[in-house]
């Protein structure tokens, strides 16, 4: 186990620190190509505003729901490095837009422990800068740490 | 509007329901595994430095599955569709030249209605099993049609 | 006593927080000072007979209550103290289901309806009242809802002034953290579902954010 974090200091109600992701064109085609080498046509609505629009998701071109997932697995790793993420389950329940600043972060809610490892249950969201109420992502996580 | 969501029955076939769709080989590369990793930004090296202690990231197992079979499901109402969530369970470390049988189900169908109206949820469930049987990860996505 | 009116298990599709996870973070806001008495499971589009939470409720000192909330035609519906004899005689799974009946049979059979969310578009009464639909029986709309967007609430609590509504609060948590955030402030004394539509009959509470429980 990493001897920078200390698990045991890490109880239910701790927030991770979070992390800010703004998502281009260019890092989206980037997440696209990952994505079992899927190629969008131009007028995607990950790859075009307009086409986003006429879709119904308004603003501006949209990342794909796996994107924000995989930066919401991000931060809880980063928080908790030593851990495993053993269940990851996102609720996708707003677009989550290009171009627009995001944080992904994470709280604990549970905690056990046995001599082998410490078990975390924990509440995860993706947030819109400057709207309160708006998460367009919201899950529950499971992390175990061996000891 | 609403009133369509009533007619449920018959828009796609029951019987398929819990019942196996497809099955794919797939096998996981050391540049997949970095791609995704770099395209979500990933920075922890047990993710990122190629060599036989890299591992694949938490999320990857989202992207490692379009290719598989999906039962089509026509909700009167729909004119437009998203993803609408997914839940990854991960019961062992990917590696480089892992040889995984990906089967796909479906596994549930339902309606309720949003802030947009009606809305229709598709579930499928894709189990990722390695050559020596250890299943080592599982994911539900959850596709939403919306008129 | 504070009791949360408005939250999901993992019984409902949308939400990943089990009771026990509740009822553990609500002994987690109490050492905080928050005042936490109750909550309600508002199941969606379903009435849960079969649960039974009594050990979970007496190991966490928690009153765990079972209630819905129902997609109606005029948007979504919270019914407390539901019955036998309202499920049977309404298909709770009915997205369509007509709203003044909803209301009605949840009142000759001893429950109490209580439309959800109201500043909500589509999912809201606000929406359908500004259509031209009346509801001239309606006392009770929820007016506390903290999964509200502030435009929302803007909405609910001018509904609730302007038409001389009471309102109750609730959380419409879906998640372990949520719960609570909203809740209704009604005089001590409630034990079970009965008795929390009797008080909601007698029209003495109000809503409140977690904030407002501070000891």
């Amino acid at each position: 186990m990493a001897n920078s974090v200390d698990y045991d200091a890490i109880d239910i109600g701790d927030e991770a620190p979070g992390i800010e992701v703004n998502f281009n064109l260019d890092q989206v085609k980037g997440f696209l190509g990952a994505w079992n080498g899927r190629v969008d046509s131009a007028n995607s609505r990950f790859t075009n505003r307009e086409q986003a629009e006429k879709e119904g998701f308004g603003g501006n071109a949209i990342i794909p729901g796996r994107l924000g997932l995989a930066v919401i697995a991000r931060a809880v790793q980063e928080w908790l490095p030593d851990g495993r993420i053993e269940k990851l389950d996102v609720v996708f329940r707003a677009p989550t837009f290009q171009e627009t600043k995001h944080t992904a972060s994470a709280m604990v809610t549970d905690k056990t422990e046995d001599d082998s490892e410490i078990r975390y249950e924990i509440d995860v969201y993706l947030e819109r800068e400057g709207e309160d109420a708006l998460r367009p992502q919201r899950g529950a996580a499971i992390v175990v740490v061996k000891k | 509007m609403a009133e369509e969501v009533e007619k449920i029955e018959g828009i796609y076939d029951k019987s398929k329901l819990g019942q196996p769709i497809e099955e794919i080989q797939i096998t996981v590369t050391e540049d997949a595994m970095l791609r995704y990793a770099n395209a979500i930004g990933e920075q922890d090296p047990k993710y990122t430095k190629a060599g036989p202690d890299l591992i694949a990231h938490p999320g990857i197992l989202t992207v490692l599955q379009t290719p598989t079979g999906r039962v089509e499901v026509k909700f009167p109402f729909a004119k437009t569709g998203a993803h609408g969530g997914s839940s990854i369970f991960n019961y062992a470390d990917i590696k480089a030249g892992d040889k995984l049988t990906v089967r796909s189900k479906l596994t549930d169908v339902y309606t309720k209605t949003g802030r947009s109206g009606p809305m229709g949820f598709v579930v499928h469930e894709n189990e990722f099993i390695r050559e020596d049987g250890t299943m080592v990860g599982k994911v539900a996505d959850s596709m939403v049609s919306r008129p | 006593m504070y009791i949360d009116m408005h939250s999901h298990s993992v019984a409902s599709d949308d939400s990943r927080a089990t009771v026990e996870q509740y009822l553990k973070w609500i002994n987690a806001q109490r050492k905080k000072g928050f005042q936490i008495d109750g909550i309600v499971l508002t199941e969606h589009r379903q009435f849960d007979a079969e649960s039974d939470y009594s050990d979970l409720a007496k190991q966490y000192d928690v009153l765990v209550f079972k209630g819905s909330e129902l997609d109606t035609r005029y948007g979504h519906v919270l019914v407390y103290g539901v019955t036998e004899q309202l499920t049977k005689a309404i298909p709770f799974n009915d997205v369509t289901m007509d709203t003044h009946e909803l209301l009605a049979e949840a009142a000759r059979t001893g429950a109490f309806g209580v439309p959800a969310h109201p500043g909500r578009s589509g999912i809201g009464l606000v929406e359908w009242q500004a259509k031209g639909i009346e509801f001239p029986d309606l006392k009770v709309v929820e007016r506390v809802n903290a999964g509200n967007r502030p435009e929302e609430q803007e909405k609910a609590d001018k509904v609730a002034e302007e038409l001389g509504y009471l309102g109750i609060g609730g959380s419409d948590a879906h998640f372990t953290s949520g719960i609570a955030k909203g809740m209704t402030q009604f005089p001590d004394g409630i034990r079970d579902e009965k008795d929390l539509v009797g008080a909601l009959h007698e029209g003495n509470f109000h809503g409140v954010l977690i904030e407002e429980t501070v000891q």
